[in-house]
Parts: C-alpha cells; structure tokens; sequence
C-alpha cells in the first residue's frame, strides 16, 4: 500500500475518507505540451483541488453530521486520459458520474470487476474496497461521491 | 447615417491554430472593412450584437493609449421624487450609445437623455421635465420601472431618430404598457410611438396573492414588459422581445415587430414562444441582416394544474423568419422537466466565422452553445458546440446537475472567430457561482480539446456574487467590462499583448499542477488599465473611437479618454 499523504495532508477532511490503498500504482498521466517559455500567471483558485493518488484529484463538497453518522460529499476530478491509481474509502460509498465517460476497476468476491461509466452512471462500494478509474475520454471525469462513516 | 450591416461583411479568414495569427487576421479584416463604422448606435454596437463591431481606425485603441484612460467628464441622474420607485431603479440598468456627436441612454427613471457625446452637457430629455416619466405601476426588479434597455439609432422618412422602449402610462389602462418611442435624435421630438406592445391591465401579484379567486385574477391579467429587450431595427421594422414583471404571473413570451415607417404593429409577423405561458423574452434581440434571433426564458414555474403546454419554445435559442416570425430552428438543450427557471437570458450573438453563421449564447445555467445558422429550414438546431461539452439535451440522469436561476445572463462579444462570455467553465458541474467574475474566451471554430482560449478572472469585483460583471465589449483586441464594484477593467487579448502568464484551463486546478494532471496550461490575459466609477456596472461599455462611455447603477454616466 502506498499513500501519498504529504500530497493531501493539508486537507483534513478529505484525508479521513481514506483508509489504504490497496492497488500498486499503474498510471502513467499523459501530459499536453506545454507553451514555449510558460511564466505561471498569480491566479490561485479559491477552493483548489487535492491530489489525492496519482491521477486522482478530489475536494470536499460538504461534511455534515446526522445521527451518529458523519456524511461527506467529495468531489473527484480525473483529467483528460488520467489513470489513477488504487484508493480505497473507509465507509460505504455511493459514486455519480456528473460528466466524463471511462472505466471503473474493482475487486469483488474475489474477482476483478472492469465496468464502463458514463455521466448518469453510478455505483456503490463497500468500505475498503478498492477501486481505480480511467478517464477514456477527451474531457475530464467529474465523479461526486458519497461517503458514510461513524461519526467522530 | 451609416448602420453596421451584419450581412455585408466579407467573409473571414480561418483563425490560425496558434493565438499569435490573430493580430495579422486582424489587421486584414481592418483594411478590408468597406465604410466608415457608426460609433456604437445600436446595443453591443451592432444589429448582430457582436460587441466588437469591426472599427474603421484605430482611435485611442492602443495599448499606450489606454494605459492613461480616465474619467474626463461625468453626469449623474437628478434624484428621483417617484416615492414608489424601487430603489434598484433608480440608476442605469440601460447602457450608452453613440451617434455622431451625441450621446443617447435611457434612465431608471424613466426618462430618455440626449447629450453631446464630448461635454456630457444635456441636449433634451424626453419626457420634458414638465412631464410625467415613463413609468410602470407594475414594478418588482429594475427591469420593471423605467427605462432598461439600450436603444437604437434608425432613419426614418430621411430623419435620423433613436427608438428604444418604454413603459407609457398615457395609455390603455394607465399601467404603464411598453411600447416603442422614435425620437429626432435633433430635438427629441417624437417621430412615433408604437402601438402598445406589452399590456399591463391590473396589478394584481400572484405571489402575494391570498385567495384562490386572486391567484386567478392574476392569471387573467396581462402584466408584460419590454424590459431589457433593446429594440434591433432590420431593413424597414423595428423588433423588440417582450418578457414579463418578474415571473409574477408568467406571461407568454412574444417578439412583437412595427414599421419602422410609422411604429405600426405589423400583423404578419408574430410569435409565441410558448402556449398557454412562458417562454419571456429578457434579452436583445439579434439580427443577421434579415431574420431574427432570440433566447427565451422559463415555463416550468408558470404553468398552473391542468395547464396542457399547447407550444414550447421556452428555454430556447432559436431563428425566426424575420417577415412572419415563423420558426426556423431551435436549440432547447433543458426540458421542461428540469427547469428549475434557467431562463435563457443573455441575446444570443450573430457570428460571420471562417466555419459558417453561428449563433452563440451562454443560458442562464452556464453552458455555452454554438449553433450553424444555416441551413434555415424548420427543424432541430444544428449545434456546432457546447462549452463545457458534457452533453445535452440534459436528462433525468443529470439529477446533480442545476438548471436553475444561476446568474450567466450577459450576452459575450465575437471577434475574429473567438467568443468571450460570461459562462461556466470545467468546473460548472460541482461549482458554478465562482466563474460569475470569469470570462472565458472560446475559439469558435477549435477543435473540442482547443475550445478554450483563455480563461480571465476579473479584479475589482465581487467573485461569487450575482451580476459581479457587467457586459463585455470589444475593440481591436481590448476587452472592457464593468465590475459590480463600480471599476471599468480594460485587458488585452494575448494575440495584441503578451498574457500575465499561464494558468490551468480547469479553474480549480492549480497551475503548478496543471499538466500533470492531464488539463492545458492557456494564457492569463493581462489588465491594461482598471479606472474607478461610481456604482455598479451592469450594461456594457460603448466604445467610440476616441472615447469610452459607460453608465452605473448609482445613475453615474462617464465619458473615459486618455489623459
């Protein structure tokens, strides 16, 4: 298991929906040239994405208590042709596709599950259960995802 | 009087893969440009609603010109007595336009001004000071009250005369029905006012009403408005959209067209944009030198329990036969279902492109569209593009995606096959108000991975705030746009001026992490100049050749030149 904590340490909350990595890396991120002689401008987005494996880029939509139950909206964002690497989420999940088309990759009952995604897709995990995704597209994948854990 | 005509402009050369071509594009659509340009006599500057309308000459639209541009005169409205006007009212929501040496808005409240475009010194006001405004009894935002569309300048029988729209309570029920006014831009006199367009017959308020048999009245009465419909004279009529006061009912929207001639209502033509309601028409109108062009807003809200929906042409961008009103295409990417009242509220914009006509306009949820204008045969839109490309027409899968009453209603500005407009980014479907300060310029005629040009986030404003921007304009690769905070920012298209610097394409992507990540690095246009006003801006900037005009809010108008 590998995690990147340093990447994502300095995002509390998205840290504590992430128990293990279960999947050596496989991703190798394609990148688009860059400008000849690129000066980085001063914008810094207000609410900037997290790394949060290789590939994998998330932030906290919204955390929020009910009844014992501590349920978080994170947002994942995988770029054009990304892969991810292997993450795993510490309670039961719900994922939405909001655009973007791929494919999920997930171990069940002891076989590897390859599934397609498209937006509308969704699909639920159990927790611990890890899973990669690939962005097949041109166009970034937007993922909301729901995670349930006791609450603190 | 010269009118810019949309249709007679030469066909543009295809835009180079690479910003650094535009310059040169530029430069050749600039010789190529057959007579001199009016000033800015019609809103966006031209009956396609460009915002950029192709200059004659360069003027003061230079870098080292702008660099020192400043408020040289002012004026400000005289306060309005008018206890039942809404304190929104009372400023500019209308914007300046330009004709010769004079200068032409109407205020919120409800007077129309002439002024000498070099001094700001008022010519003539209509109505006369002795007279009453014109004026709404119906009111709820500042479309309602007074005056709140641009006007436009025309000819008329050999006399030069400027037509906008108005609420009159001279007639019918005394109300304050819209129609339109021809003035003579000379004396402000007027040449004709229109049949009434856009009735009011009571006031009563569905929202606040508390009885069945109210609600029912409220529904039985006309309560339309032009509003922020700018009136767009083609050939020998002049047309203008026709909305409602505030959804309060719903009314169906309708696009009524008079005879430039006379201000006659012309019976053959006619549209409705929806059956038994809905569909308002908030936006300016658009030309392409013979039909018409037109955003319609929302019919979910309206409908009432029974309502069978006749004819649905809400939520639309669509072409209209501009002899009989009779539908050509439409694109209505929301059904009704998901209308959460995502009006589309921003004019769509007519662009003569090295790909074909396209019309191109950003609905009120964020996405951006481009659509063929050819072929003109009824059916389907022909899109040529969304922005961000996730998909449409949206359906019941989309259940975490807002169609609903976000504020992207300013129309964008074409030039040289690029579109800069107020719109949602990579990020619209888990945030949309963040990009209510940003706009985005979109090659028109790219390759979906190539769409986006570059993406500015507006300084002096409030970001995350409705109507943070006001309405951007153009000309000669300078961008001006109004900020709620009351600051014109002029910045620079990076095929004129070097960027900033780079950014990431995806605004909550950052930089350094940018291509790692698989998204495009893309320019950070730079600002020229940034000059403080007084009040917000909510209209755009016209752009004459050797001064800046804009209005606010506060009811503030400003002539800007270079020290």
């Amino acid at each position: 298991m590998r995690l990147r904590v340093s990447a994502i340490a300095s995002n509390a909350a998205l840290c504590s929906a992430i128990t293990s990595l279960l999947c050596e890396s496989s991703a190798v991120a394609e990148t688009l040239p860059l400008p000849a002689n690129p000066t980085f401008s001063s914008y810094v987005p207000s609410e900037p994405y997290r790394i949060l494996a290789s590939g994998l880029l998330a932030r906290v939509f919204s955390d929020s208590t009910v009844d014992g139950l501590r349920i978080q909206i994170v947002d994942a964002l995988i770029g054009p042709s990304q892969k991810t690497e292997g993450v795993a989420l510490r309670g039961p999940s719900t994922h939405f596709v909001l655009s973007g088309s791929g494919q999920i990759t997930y171990a069940e009952g002891g076989a590897v599950v390859e599934r397609k995604f498209q937006p509308g897709s969704s699909w639920t995990l159990a927790p611990g259960q890890a899973f990669r995704i690939e962005n097949q597209g041109e166009q970034h994948v937007d993922i909301r995802i729901r995670i349930i854990t006791a609450a603190p | 009087m010269w009118i810019f005509e949309f249709g007679s402009l030469p066909r543009r050369r295809r835009l180079p893969s690479r910003q650094t071509g535009l310059g040169f594009l530029l430069a050749s659509v600039l010789l190529s440009c057959p007579a001199a340009q009016a000033q800015w006599a019609t809103y966006r500057g031209d009956m396609a609603r460009t915002g950029a309308p192709n200059p004659v000459d360069e003027g003061i639209y230079t870098s080292a010109q702008l660099e020192k541009l400043r408020v040289d005169k002012q004026w400000q409205l005289p306060p309005l007595t008018d206890a039942t006007a809404p304190p929104r009212s009372r400023g500019f929501w209308s914007s300046p336009i330009v004709h010769g040496d004079r200068l032409f808005i109407g205020g919120g409240n409800g007077v129309f001004y002439a002024f000498d475009r070099y001094t700001l010194n008022e010519l003539w006001q209509y109505p006369r000071s002795e007279q009453p405004p014109l004026t709404s009894q119906f009111t709820c935002n500042p479309s309602s009250f007074g005056i709140a569309a641009s006007a436009a300048v025309a000819n008329v029988r050999g006399r030069d005369v400027v037509i906008f729209g108005a609420p009159d309570r001279s007639v019918g029920a005394g109300l304050g029905d819209g129609r339109l006014f021809a003035l003579d831009i000379e004396t402000g006199e007027p040449i004709w006012k229109s049949d009434i367009l856009a009735p009011i017959t009571g006031l009563t308020s569905l929202n606040d009403a508390a009885t069945e048999q109210e609600q029912v009245k409220a529904f039985q009465e006309f309560h339309q408005q032009i509003g922020y419909s700018a009136p767009v004279v083609v050939n020998d009529k002049v047309y203008v959209g026709i909305a409602n006061h505030c959804d309060n009912p719903i009314q169906p929207g309708l696009i009524k067209a008079v005879r430039l001639n006379d201000g006659s209502l012309d019976s053959a033509f006619s549209f409705h944009s929806a059956l038994p309601r809905g569909g308002g028409i908030w936006s300016s109108l658009a030309s392409d030198g013979t039909d018409i062009y037109a955003t319609t807003g929302n019919i979910r809200s309206g409908l009432r329990p029974g309502d069978q929906i006749v004819t649905n042409h809400a939520l639309a961008l669509l072409r209209l036969d501009g002899r009989t009103g009779s539908l050509r295409w439409k694109l209505q990417p929301v059904p009704v279902e998901l209308d959460d009242d995502p009006d589309w509220a921003a004019g769509a914009t007519i662009a003569n492109s090295s790909c074909g006509r396209l019309a191109l306009s950003t609905m009120k949820d964020g996405w951006t569209y481009a659509v063929r204008a050819e072929p003109a045969s009824q059916g389907g839109a022909d899109v040529a593009w969304q922005y961000p490309p996730t998909g449409f027409p949206f359906g019941q899968t989309d259940n975490w995606t807002e169609h609903g009453d976000t504020r992207f209603l300013r129309p964008g500005l074409s030039w040289n096959d690029t579109f800069v407009a107020l719109a949602g980014g990579l990020n619209i479907n888990v945030e949309k108000t963040s990009n209510y300060a940003r706009l985005h310029s979109l090659n028109v005629c790219a390759s979906p991975e190539q769409r986006l040009r570059w993406i500015f986030d507006v300084p002096r404003t409030t970001p995350g705030e409705a109507y943070s921007l006001g309405v951007p304009s153009g000309r000669a690769g300078f961008i001006f746009i109004g900020t709620r905070s009351g600051w014109l920012v002029v910045f620079a298209d990076p095929s004129i001026e070097p960027p900033s610097g780079y950014r990431c394409e995806h605004p909550d992507v950052e930089t350094t992490i940018c291509t790692q990540f698989g998204f495009r690095l893309i320019p950070d246009p730079k600002i020229v100049t940034e000059v403080q006003l007084n009040g917000a801006v909510s209209g755009e900037p016209a752009l004459a050749s050797d001064r800046v005009y804009v209005a606010t809010t506060a009811g503030y108008l400003y002539a800007l030149r270079p020290d």
